[in-house]
């Protein structure tokens, strides 16, 4: 044997097992009915649970879920349908889907008070929850949600043709989920914080010239309306902050994670001092 | 023997009787299985399709001993050639009944062996057109036999020939199937069989054509194309000065002998097929995404295809023995092995360097990249709307290309160099086992989708553990092995490769580290591939222990003592032809 190779070997050995050891671990929970996949890590509290986008699997949350679990225990979970999770009865819209995540929290081994973190459509899904659900919510981080105003003026500004909706579809849902999360009363006192994603404000070069014009004219007219009925709905929610970045745009989970994550532990710590709800 | 007939079908029974009693049992293991046990296999719908597999497969793999018996071919040492049986050119017998009569027994025991399945074995199947599959598997025996005898002269352009007609005749298997979609009157299976009974007769005659020329002493190698080819080769520029060490000497040996034979592959390709078809595609929107993973992955499985006959001593000699040519050289057994891994490096280099070129022209000039774009914006995101990540990604990418196709041509020296025939018919046996094991798995996954589906989507951790464990026991395997096959190598030679698969192997670290992208990577692959689903958390670590096993090692380090032993002539004595 080679005694510099074989030193070399026990040190390569010792790397490739603790490699091989590493890793997270995925469970399935029952919903109330479909099995759903889920990702719980960390330790602590208060929970935080994590909403994805429309059709996204928690993998939306790469990069924030493991920063968040280093201060208090997480979970994120792919809704009925999305990701690996099997698809759940219909119609798909946020009161079902809300009542499903409850289920799943109950027959997982996360305890409330919880903090919700939903992007884009999980944003009305999480305030429905809230709603549903007022005494195990402590707070709230809605990363740039859709809001149900916003898609109104869209409408307006530029109809589209009606379609009947498959009530398979969350989006096509999206109408019910709505008018759900409209009538959904936020829990009084508990922090709020809603990021609002206005950037970039360089569109990259590559991009092909009709995408670039369409991304264009978004930032000049969708955006401001959307900060405009972000801000509306902070202000009717008493301790709401609302946080506007130019960094990123719709995807803020994957261009600026670290603002969610401290955004997350405000309101953890804030909901922590809260009486009732600490870990 | 009465007749010359009887004489070759003697002729071909003799050299073939164990493989003719192979398909025999073959068939009749079949039938003892389906008539022993198939009332059990087909009591479930999932034991039907079990059955259905196996037997799909002992058909296939008794039709394919057919071929093997037909493949009616000799070495001619005076030509230095596998081609048509020359001992028979003496009988008295005319050409073509020479070429018809093992055509037509060919013909007969493939049709005999189809229909003993079909009788026998598939009584319980509802065949979907066995007339046309009977005619399929006769007419590409004769195709078969034809290119085998035809293109004697042309060892690699015979396999790659062989190659593209396989490829092309399974499309045309499924050409009646067509009909029921595009209703065109020559997708009919009439008249595809008439057309295909059309080409074996001009098979039938071409090969007569060949073997005539052949017995009176032509042949492919005299034809004009041969002779066009030599005068151009012999008009570019000759080297003049004279090397400056033995090594050098070695190293452009190897060099012009196999080097010079993956660039120039992969130029034609480039030129003939991947160029003309880019062109031609241009306004597609999806072309890009289509071919450019092709065309990077092309270079790496030829230099896969070819790395057998890079790893001999010889890559154009059938004898696996160091030529005394090259063993009488003063040079040492481990400035050979040196000198092949610095052709092989050389060769990846040229190579890619030919494929970078083709990228940058057609991507530039008329590839339509907004499919692309889409693809980058994902990676713009993840690092800091930066777009230099993805430049290194690109880098890191063509040099991890460089380094897998280097690693292909110079990953089965060890077993080459060795001139151990066995051995190196062993390898490859396992290559080939390890194609039809995928294969056999692949058609039970298309039959079991589903339970298998489920159980990756209930927890994909575990199919990524399954293979991280695998590939983590390699690497152990790997790195104490390697300890043992470089005792006795120089530690100057040690250490310089040493830090060479240092460099390399942290290169591809890096790359599978920028590629993961906080996960990134395996939201792209759900978006493209939704039947595969990644565990993000666990794929980086997949991706780092791929880098660890990927550059060679352990194997390297036995090639200079199996050359050793080759240039000694320890195995020339029992193993040569």
């Amino acid at each position: 044997m080679s005694k510099p190779l074989s030193a070399l070997a026990i040190l390569l050995s010792v790397v490739v097992v603790l490699l091989a050891r590493s890793g997270e671990h995925f469970i399935r929970v029952d919903a109330g009915g479909p099995s759903v996949r889920m990702l719980m890590t960390g330790n602590g509290g208060p929970t935080v649970v994590f909403e994805s986008g429309s059709g996204s699997p928690l993998e939306t949350w790469v990069r924030v879920q493991p920063e968040v679990s280093r201060f208090t225990f997480t979970l994120s979970y792919d809704r009925a349908g999305n990701g690996l999770s099997e698809k759940g009865p219909v119609p798909r819209d946020g009161a079902r889907i809300a009542s499903e995540l409850h289920a799943a929290l109950i027959n997982s081994r996360a305890r409330p008070p919880f903090v919700l973190v939903g992007h884009s459509l999980g944003g009305p899904y999480i305030r429905i929850f809230a709603g549903m659900y007022p005494q195990e919510v402590a707070g709230m981080v809605l990363v740039d949600p859709t809001q149900e105003e916003l898609i109104e003026w869209a409408q307006a500004r530029d109809p589209k043709p009606e379609r009947t909706p498959r009530p398979y579809d969350e989006v096509d849902c999206a109408p019910a989920t709505f008018a759900q999360a409209r009538a959904s009363q936020i829990p009084a006192g508990i922090p709020v914080v809603l990021i609002s994603g206005m950037g970039p404000s360089e569109i990259p070069g590559f991009l092909p010239a009709d995408l670039k014009a369409e991304l264009q004219k978004d930032q000049q007219t969708l955006y401001p309306a959307k900060l405009r009925f972000h801000k509306q709905w902070t202000d009717k929610i008493p301790n709401a902050k609302l946080i506007i970045t130019k960094n990123s745009g719709h995807g803020v989970p994957f261009e600026e994670p670290e603002l969610i994550v401290d955004a997350i532990r405000q309101v953890a710590q804030q909901a922590s001092k809260r009486p009732g709800t600490g870990p | 023997m009465r007749s010359p007939t009887a004489a070759l079908l003697w002729e071909i029974r003799k050299e073939k009787g164990w493989l003719f009693w192979l398909v025999i049992a073959l068939i009749f293991f079949g039938w003892v299985l389906n008539a022993l046990w198939g009332g059990n296999f087909r009591a479930t719908e999932d034991g039907r399709q079990q059955l259905l597999t196996l037997d799909s497969f002992l058909a296939c793999g008794s039709v394919f001993l057919v071929f093997g018996i037909f493949h009616y071919t000799e070495f001619n040492p005076q030509k230095q050639w596998t081609g048509f049986p020359y001992h028979l050119f003496t009988l008295p017998v005319r050409t073509w009944r020479l070429v018809a009569l093992p055509m037509i027994a060919g013909v007969v025991a493939a049709e005999l062996t189809y229909l003993a399945w079909v009788k026998l074995i598939f009584v319980h199947n509802e065949l979907v057109r066995p007339a046309w599959f009977a005619v399929l598997i006769g007419t590409y025996l004769v195709f078969f036999q034809t290119i085998l005898w035809a293109l004697a002269g042309f060892r690699i352009l015979r396999i790659v020939i062989l190659s593209l007609v396989v490829t092309s005749l399974v499309g045309v298997a499924f050409m009646p199937f067509f009909s029921k979609f595009t209703p065109q009157w020559w997708l009919s299976e009439n008249v595809l069989i008439a057309a295909l009974a059309v080409l074996a007769l001009l098979a039938y005659l071409t090969a007569w054509n060949i073997v005539s020329r052949q017995r009176t002493g032509g042949g492919i190698r005299e034809n004009w194309l041969k002779k066009r080819a030599d005068q151009i080769l012999d008009l570019l520029p000759r080297r003049q000065s004279a090397f400056t060490s033995a090594p050098a000497a070695q190293f452009w040996f190897e060099w012009r002998r196999s080097g010079l034979l993956l660039p120039g592959a992969v130029a034609a390709i480039l030129l003939l097929v991947v160029g003309p078809l880019s062109w031609h595609l241009r306004d597609e929107a999806m072309i890009v995404l289509w071919m450019l993973p092709q065309t990077l992955a092309m270079p790496v499985v030829l230099a896969a295809a070819m790395s057998k006959g890079f790893s001999k001593p010889d890559f154009w000699s059938t004898n696996l023995a160091l030529p005394s040519f090259i063993a009488t050289r003063p040079l040492a057994t481990g400035d050979m092995v040196v000198a092949k891994l610095k052709a092989a490096a050389l060769s990846a280099a040229v190579t890619w360097a030919l494929v970078l070129t083709f990228l940058c022209l057609w991507l530039t000039l008329w590839a339509k990249v907004d499919q692309l774009s889409m693809l980058r914006i994902g990676f713009w995101m993840v690092y800091g709307h930066s777009v230099y990540p993805q430049y290194a990604i690109a880098a890191l990418i063509l040099a991890a290309c460089v380094l897998l196709t280097w690693r292909f041509l110079v990953g089965g020296l060890c077993v080459g160099l060795s001139g151990n025939r066995r051995l190196f018919i062993g390898s490859a046996a396992v290559y080939c086992l390890a194609a039809i094991l995928g294969i056999t798995s692949f058609a039970w996954l298309l039959n079991h989708d589903q339970h298998f589906m489920a159980w990756v989507r209930h927890d994909p951790n575990e199919l990524l553990r399954v293979f991280e464990r695998v590939v983590a026991v390699a690497i152990i395997a790997k790195f104490w092995l390697a300890a043992y096959s470089w005792r006795r190598i120089s530690w100057r030679r040690t250490w310089q490769y040493l830090m060479l698969w240092t460099d390399a192997t942290l290169l591809l670290v890096a790359l599978a580290t920028l590629l993961w992208a906080d996960g990134c990577l395996t939201l792209s692959l759900m978006s493209v591939l939704d039947f595969l689903p990644l565990d993000p958390y666990r794929l980086e670590c997949f991706l780092i222990l791929i880098g660890l096993v990927t550059v060679p090692f352990a194997r390297l380090g036995f090639a200079p003592s199996a050359l050793t032993r080759n240039r000694h002539g320890e195995f020339i004595a029992k193993d040569a032809p």
